[in-house]
């Protein structure tokens, strides 16, 4: 006969020859509150114990799939909601910033009978722009990541924005391939490629100085992309801490310093696609910023939570 | 005298552009819609077709819903009145069914039309200076 019992419950006497099976009950945050216990009073076979146990290890690994895939599941949409009110709130502080371009084009027009109007126009359109930049980048940079996959050349990607916003003189990329073709979102990744350029040129004086190295490697299943400057580097005590929203190492709040939120952005669309994103360069050898990218994306904890969890009821 | 349609949900928005226009081509007059079917309704109800329709891309169908990206207006203003010019005003410049609406609904080279980015501290003035040097005063 079959018989349950709970730790805090009547305890169930235990007799040699009896099969006896503790199930723990463990929070999602490691805690344990304490076992149910199942036990048999009969005399099992070999085969019935084998059984037992197999059917034991089975329920155990469904129950540790289940609490990964809840915990996992909350942790993202504690993160999901917090962009998503990130966002919300950018989105609003633009669209209320939107009647002062109408004020300004009111005074705008009268320019021309006080010419006082047109300093303290300027001056009105300098301000209100850097609020609406903020707004807009918040908006862009903290929301949710979402990527659109589609098949293309990376190579070809990298030699369009390279050109595109940097001098001739100003990069040179290098691979032993002829192309790299991957699945991703090429969009995002060439805003990543120009965030990382962006975040170059802010700290090589001047700007014009920069220098770029890109070398583009294959692996086995994966791409690997290394953006090496020509700037100071960064110290080994920041290294993680520049992918941290609103981390920045400027004493003051120029208007070209950015809100130093590209970085965490670039690095939360690498591991959208299931890649990464470190800084890998020595402090006085310039930044190295290491991007690597699965060929195809690789599916989310969920995904693989869920997998694992119907590969225990294969097995 | 000039007829203009804005469809924005956003009421100090609405004001200040109601206001703009009117200032800029004095005794125009202009129908303003806060939703989708207030906007379709005086789209329906004109009873002489608008010069320009201004719309918002963001907007709500229906008073106490929330905003959608809406190219109903549009198509509905292009289909019935084929004058009119159309003005996209928009914080969403990005944003993928703004840019199939305007490869798909405006792909005519001929085609009279042109949008503003609501983020721009000027889009105020450029709104003005696009009605009035290309088309109104053409």
């Amino acid at each position: 006969m079959w018989r349950a019992s709970y730790q805090d419950g009547d305890p169930i006497a235990k007799v040699d020859g009896d099969c006896w099976l503790d199930c723990p009950l463990v929070t999602s945050e490691g805690e344990v509150l304490g076992k149910i216990t199942l036990g048999c009073d009969q005399q099992l076979s070999p085969q019935e114990f084998s059984a037992f146990s197999v059917l034991s290890a089975w329920f155990a690994n469904v129950l540790a799939a289940m609490r990964d895939r809840i915990e996992r599941a909350k942790q993202r949409w504690v993160v999901e909601a917090a962009e998503l009110s990130m966002t919300t709130m950018a989105h609003n502080m633009n669209t209320q910033f939107a009647p002062l371009g109408l004020i300004l084009a009111k005074y705008r027009r009268k320019e021309s009978s006080w010419h006082g109007a047109v300093e303290l126009n300027n001056q009105f359109a300098s301000v209100y722009g850097a609020l609406s930049r903020i707004a807009l980048e918040a908006n862009d940079k903290l929301g949710v990541v979402k990527i659109s996959p589609v098949h293309f050349d990376l190579l070809q990607t990298l030699r369009e924005v390279l050109s595109t916003n940097l001098s001739d003189g100003q990069w040179v990329l290098t691979c032993s391939a002829e192309e790299a073709r991957l699945e991703a979102d090429d969009g995002k990744l060439r805003d990543v490629i120009v965030e990382l350029l962006y975040n170059a040129q802010k700290h090589v004086t001047p700007r014009e100085s920069l220098f770029m190295e890109v070398t583009v490697r294959i692996g086995d299943g994966e791409i690997e992309v290394l953006f090496q400057d020509n700037g100071r580097g960064v110290p080994n005590e920041i290294k993680e801490r520049i992918f941290d929203n609103f981390f920045h190492t400027y004493t003051g709040r120029g208007d070209d310093h950015g809100q130093g939120l590209g970085l965490n952005w670039a690095r939360r669309v690498m591991e959208a696609h299931g890649g990464t994103l470190v800084e890998k360069g020595k402090l006085g050898n310039g930044a190295c910023f290491v991007a690597c990218i699965p060929v195809k994306p690789i599916k989310s904890d969920v995904q693989n939570a869920e997998e694992r969890y119907v590969s225990i009821f294969d097995r | 005298m000039f007829r203009f349609l804005i469809v924005e949900d956003v009421r100090l928005t609405l004001t200040h552009l109601t206001d703009l226009l009117q200032a800029t081509f004095p005794g125009s007059q202009v129908d303003a819609a806060e939703t989708v079917s207030h906007g379709l309704a005086l789209i329906q109800d004109a009873s002489e077709p608008y010069h320009a329709a201004i719309l918002d891309f963001n907007l709500p169908k229906d008073v106490g819903t929330s905003p959608t990206i809406d190219t109903t207006l549009c198509v509905t203003v292009r289909t019935r009145m084929r004058e009119v010019l159309v003005v996209h005003i928009t914080g969403y410049m990005e944003d993928r069914i703004v840019a199939d609406h305007i490869i798909k609904a405006h792909n005519d080279p001929e085609d009279i039309r042109f949008m503003v980015s609501k983020s721009d501290p000027e889009w105020g003035s450029t709104l003005v200076n696009e009605l009035e040097g290309n088309y109104i005063l053409a």
